[in-house]
């Protein structure tokens, strides 16, 4: 499974609100901003993909802008992942 | 243009074999950097362009750390103690500002950093500074993946919730306190409800003069330590404080004292934004449950020192406060709005004693006894229910 894939399995699975069904708006959607998880929601999403993904996320990649987006969250993950390997 | 906002505040942190350390502290922020000689000198000159550029290379510090990870009523100054662990670095100039920036030493824009003073909006929220609770949540989650509510029972308690820590202010100022409060102000005959009783050890020590204790507290995993280490003379009931008929087994002007302890401050500052508290449910409740006379007695964090940072030298303390009545980092609700919603509830406030640690404490930890000697931590507040 793709990390995309994964990522939006989560959403899915976890969101309280419909997921935008257009990719690119998908991508651009500002989960944390749009209310789409709670602390809870994130501290289950930071577990789910970091287990799934097999990455390990640090604070600061936690706190950046970047990871705020759902696109950016895929990019983060994909780093990580092309970093580790 | 960047400058130096007056909310920070310069401190002298020279040791022998460390010399030319200054703490360059943002009161407000909570956000500190050590800082060399040459770099007080730069940004005494930021409005010069061109001006001391020179040095090519600055030296300053990463000294800054949630120091209340190392225990909840520890030094919250945030900037580690030991010279030795101060992590020198050298930074050219633009990186260097950067730093600085990053620290809330020097800013850019006034509107944009005022701006940050608000209530984190999520987890992840780095943005705004938020209050005590919102960044202690936040770094205890994403630094340290704890989860707070069992972090913070640590702190009072040790690892089997059986016995409060004597090693740190928990024990050495509430538990002390409290011993020689039950010895002379509870006894046999007397009946007291002991709300937010957690795993119980305050009702346990209230029922060892013979007095008849109802241990309440919402968490049934709490109440399950408290029932199998329960005191003779102690009932635990099951109950979500601060609702409306919470208290409803509880018969009408039955209790000589109702106390809480570390409780009320959640009823002023929420826990977390949208958290439902109303402060007047509760008082109308425990005034209810309480005899003519009856008094509720409180233990609350200090209304001004709490969380107030340690600074100056070990034995003579000194602390910077920055708010009162407009709380953006304080949990900890001023005396006036206190007493104001006893006042409403109808209680009238018969005593109000600083706490400080007991004298065991000094050679525990002498910091932390001399700033809590000179500014207390909490604050007991008795009130008598008047009549109606």
């Amino acid at each position: 499974m793709s990390t995309e894939e994964h990522v939006q399995q989560f959403f899915s699975k976890q969101s309280k609100l419909p997921l935008p069904a257009d990719r690119t708006a998908f991508l651009a959607f500002r989960y944390l901003d749009e209310g789409l998880i709670d602390s809870l929601g994130i501290i289950m999403m930071i577990n789910e993909l970091e287990e799934k993904c097999g990455v390990h996320f640090s604070a600061e990649e936690l706190e950046s802008y970047e990871f705020q987006s759902i696109g950016g969250l895929i990019s983060v993950i994909e780093r990580l992942k092309s970093g580790a390997k | 243009m960047s400058f130096v906002p007056k909310d920070v505040i310069i401190l002298p942190e020279m040791a022998p074999g460390y010399p030319g350390r200054w703490l360059a502290m943002n009161v407000f922020t909570r956000t500190c950097l050590g800082l060399s000689s040459e770099v007080l000198e730069l940004i005494s000159h930021l409005d010069e362009p061109g001006a001391n550029t020179s040095p090519a290379v600055f030296r300053c510090w990463d000294t800054e750390y949630f120091s209340n990870e190392d225990g909840l009523l520890e030094d919250p100054s945030r900037y580690r103690r030991k010279s030795a662990d101060w992590k020198e670095l050298s930074l050219g100039r633009e990186e260097l500002l950067k730093k600085l920036k990053a620290h809330c030493v020097i800013v850019d824009d006034m509107e944009a950093y005022l701006a940050r003073f608000g209530h984190k909006r999520n987890l992840l929220d780095r943005q705004r500074i938020g209050n005590f609770h919102e960044q202690h949540g936040q770094h205890l989650m994403l630094n340290r993946r704890t989860d707070p509510a069992s972090w913070w029972m640590q702190q009072k308690f040790t690892a089997d919730l059986r016995a409060v820590h004597s090693d740190n202010l928990y024990g050495a100022v509430q538990w002390s306190f409290l011993e020689q409060f039950a010895k002379n102000r509870i006894g046999r005959e007397m009946s007291v409800a002991d709300i937010g009783c957690g795993t119980g050890l305050f009702s346990n020590l209230f029922a060892s003069t013979g007095a008849q204790v109802t241990g309440i507290d919402p968490s049934e995993e709490y109440l399950a330590v408290a029932r199998s280490n329960a005191a003779a003379g102690t009932t635990f009931l099951r109950a979500n404080i601060g609702e409306a008929g919470a208290l409803a087994s509880i018969a009408n002007g039955s209790m000589d004292i109702v106390f809480m302890t570390d409780a009320l401050l959640f009823y002023f500052c929420p826990f977390y934004p949208g958290q439902k508290a109303d402060v007047h449910v509760l008082l109308s409740d425990i005034r209810r449950i309480l005899k003519p006379k009856g008094r509720f007695v409180s233990i609350e964090p200090h209304s001004v020192f709490y969380m107030a940072p340690w600074l100056g030298d070990t034995a003579r303390p000194f602390t910077v406060i920055t708010e009162s009545s407009n709380k953006t980092f304080g949990i900890n609700p001023p005396f006036s709005w206190v007493f104001k919603s006893l006042r409403e509830s109808g209680f009238a406030v018969t005593d109000l004693q600083e706490l400080g640690p007991a004298d065991y404490f000094e050679s525990v930890n002498p910091r932390a006894y001399h700033f809590a000697k000179q500014f207390p931590v909490w604050q007991f507040i008795e009130s008598v229910a008047l009549a109606e």
